[in-house]
């Protein structure tokens, strides 16, 4: 049950596209950002993409935003914000926002639900909030004192990673921006290549090894960027428990994983002990890839920044 | 006279504590209270009507429920370590809401949410009585292992439900009354005054039933049908409360004995003085609560339960050395 439990609670955090983001469980998302920030040990042989790899590239449309202040509770849309250039009206975040350049912005949360008298004092003139924002009775509060809101649904593919950016510079009264910014995800161009990538979920401590399949997130970023996911072409549920036949079966030239994930099974050397690791041209010729964690799930404007970098990984780990 | 004079005092308490609440926060008051009296816009009106008055009045009417809920759990069980959270009627009501949520039957703050938690509190109060043997500690046992149970079905139920909307499990563990707003407020006041209405009536039994089940049959009074209305009663005192603000645990173990000590043991007078004192410590504990380490603000059942545990410990000590040297 426990394992049950914390694989759908890993889906509902970050990947699943019917979005049951839980709140709490994105705290283990940010204690896990901040354990990555501090640890600079890199994995053993596999090619690491730290979370320092990608710069934010911020856009200047120089359009007047029509609010000036605005609390940014929906997941994501501080980042969001901040890309579009127009991180001086930014009064207030959620906590789940790790980035480092959002530090000096006001956490807008207690035990992830939305602290009423903070926000007032803020004075802000716009909310985004997304489904898992709440309490209601908060947010009825907040609208008594003439504060406007904007609904923002969850991004779990590149598509709506470009939706939610447009919807966002939109409701700013900043579109330029919003297409500046959109472009950078839809301008990428690749050739498409045969090698053949999975996506591995790992957690040692809890004994949680799954294969990414369709829906798991990590699908979406694969093929962006012209790799065959071997994983979501045999897996119809977004995960699957790690089976070695399944796995040499799919017969992966490289492995994708978080780096906190291979941390937690004891770097390559324990990954290749997994059921059926060993036996993939992957697991033979030690090719891994592992990003850093919030990184890979960040699903906003760094996703853009990251597509090129992972690609570059892949294609030099491949040729291993 | 001293307990008018007891009186008097928690009335003080209660009202300086009710000023100082709605002064208290993070956001400075450009205007008196007095000036913000009858207004209905602007930061410092809203701040102070729409987010920090409810709180102070809500601590007020849940801290005498709880306060009261203590003095009828005691009492009825003639258990004096007999408390809702202990015998299993908070984590019933947790339950209870939990269930409603996750299942998209009601949202919080509805009056539905609250119903629910009030027909599981009393389903729990009234199975943990039915299951637990007649000595006293054998029924705290059962009711802390029924707890147990109630809590893990509801983060059960807070795992798989894949409604967004339910809320933290940490707020069924360790309630705040930092989500208690105006329209919450008039749900569950209604509910908590009839459960007042009707502990009213149960402790104008309690006084005779208290000399014990044979004395209290000849005087007339049916002891175990006053066993099933306390329950009842003790759900509606305690359902509301759990459904808006969480479980704020051991309020209703401390208060009755404080008030034992200040006023002596009549029921009546603690009765009423226990929802004195439960006020005064539930607005004084959300003070707390707000400015230990503002500009965040921690769950008030965290300080209750700090406070309240080693008291229980304590209790427990005498009690069951008491217990034991009896059998």
């Amino acid at each position: 049950m426990g394992r049950l439990q914390h694989i759908s609670a890993y889906r509902r955090q970050v990947w699943c596209d019917n979005g049951q983001v839980r709140q709490r469980d994105i705290s283990a998302t940010a204690l896990l950002t901040i354990g990555l920030i501090f640890s600079t040990q890199p994995s053993a042989y596999a090619l690491e993409i730290p979370l320092n790899k990608t710069k934010l590239a911020i856009v200047n449309s120089a359009e007047k935003p029509v609010f000036t202040r605005v609390v940014a509770l929906a997941g994501g849309s501080a980042e969001i914000i901040v890309a579009l250039g127009y991180k001086s009206i930014l009064v207030g975040r959620d906590i789940a926002s790790t980035m480092p350049r959002l530090s000096d912005i006001p956490i807008d949360t207690d035990a992830h639900q939305m602290a009423v008298e903070r926000i007032l004092s803020q004075k802000p003139d716009l909310i985004f909030i997304d489904k898992n924002s709440g309490p209601r009775t908060a947010i009825d509060t907040l609208k008594k004192a003439g504060i406007a809101f904007a609904s923002v649904p969850d991004a779990y593919n590149l598509k709506n990673i470009v939706r939610k950016e447009r919807l966002i510079a939109r409701k700013l009264g900043v579109p330029e921006a919003g297409k500046m910014l959109a472009k950078k995800l839809s301008n990428f161009k690749h050739s498409e290549s045969k090698i053949k990538v999975v996506f591995l979920y790992l957690r040692g401590n809890s004994a949680i090894y799954l294969i990414g399949g369709k829906g798991s997130g990590a699908d979406s970023i694969i093929s962006a960027i012209g790799f065959k996911d071997v994983g979501s072409a045999n897996l119809k549920q977004p995960f699957a428990a790690l089976s070695s036949e399944a796995l040499i079966a799919m017969a992966p030239d490289v492995i994708l994983t978080m780096t906190k994930g291979l941390e937690s099974v004891g770097g390559i050397s324990g990954l290749v002990k997994l059921p059926g690791v060993a036996q993939t041209p992957a697991g033979e010729n030690r090719r891994v890839v592992t990003v850093d964690d919030s990184l890979l799930l960040s699903f906003g404007p760094r996703t853009g920044e990251l597509l090129p970098v992972l690609r570059k990984s892949i294609l030099k780990v491949a040729a291993r | 006279m001293k307990r008018i004079l007891v009186a008097v005092i928690f009335l003080a308490i209660i009202a300086s504590l009710f000023l100082l609440s709605l002064q208290t926060g993070i956001i400075n008051l450009d205007s008196s209270l007095l000036n913000l009296i009858g207004k209905r816009t602007g930061i410092d009106a809203i701040t102070v009507w729409e987010v920090r008055a409810p709180r102070a009045l809500g601590a007020i009417v849940i801290g005498s429920a709880l306060g009261i809920a203590g003095v009828i759990a005691q009492s009825i069980f003639r258990n004096p370590l007999a408390e809702p959270t202990l015998i299993g009627l908070t984590s019933g009501a947790s339950l209870g809401s939990v269930v409603a949520i996750s299942t998209g039957a009601a949202v919080y703050g509805s009056t539905l949410n609250a119903l629910f938690a009030i027909l599981f509190s009393a389903l729990a109060g009234l199975s943990i009585y039915l299951l637990a043997p007649a000595n006293g500690l054998g029924f705290l046992i059962t009711g802390i292992a029924g707890s147990a149970v109630f809590i893990s079905i509801a983060g059960l139920l807070i795992t798989i439900s894949p409604n967004p909307g339910i809320q933290n499990l940490s707020f069924w563990n360790f309630g705040s009354l930092a989500m208690l707003n105006n329209s919450t407020l008039k749900v569950i006041s209604p509910l908590i005054a009839i459960g007042i209405g009707g502990a009213y009536f149960v402790t104008r039994k309690l006084d005779i039933y208290s000399l014990g089940e044979n004395s209290a049959h000849y005087l007339g009074v049916n002891s175990g049908r006053v066993r099933l209305i306390a329950i009842g009663v003790l759900a509606l005192l305690v359902g509301p409360a759990v459904s808006s603000v969480g479980a704020i645990a051991f309020l209703g173990l401390l208060v009755p004995h404080v008030v034992r000590l200040l006023i002596g043991p009549s029921h009546k007078n603690l009765f009423f003085f226990s929802a004195l004192l439960g006020a005064a410590l539930l607005l004084g504990a959300d003070l707390l609560a707000r400015a230990a380490f503002a500009p965040h603000e921690i769950p008030l059942g965290l300080l209750t339960s700090i406070i309240g545990a080693p008291v229980l410990i304590i209790l427990l000590k005498i009690r069951v050395e008491q217990w034991v040297s009896n059998d």
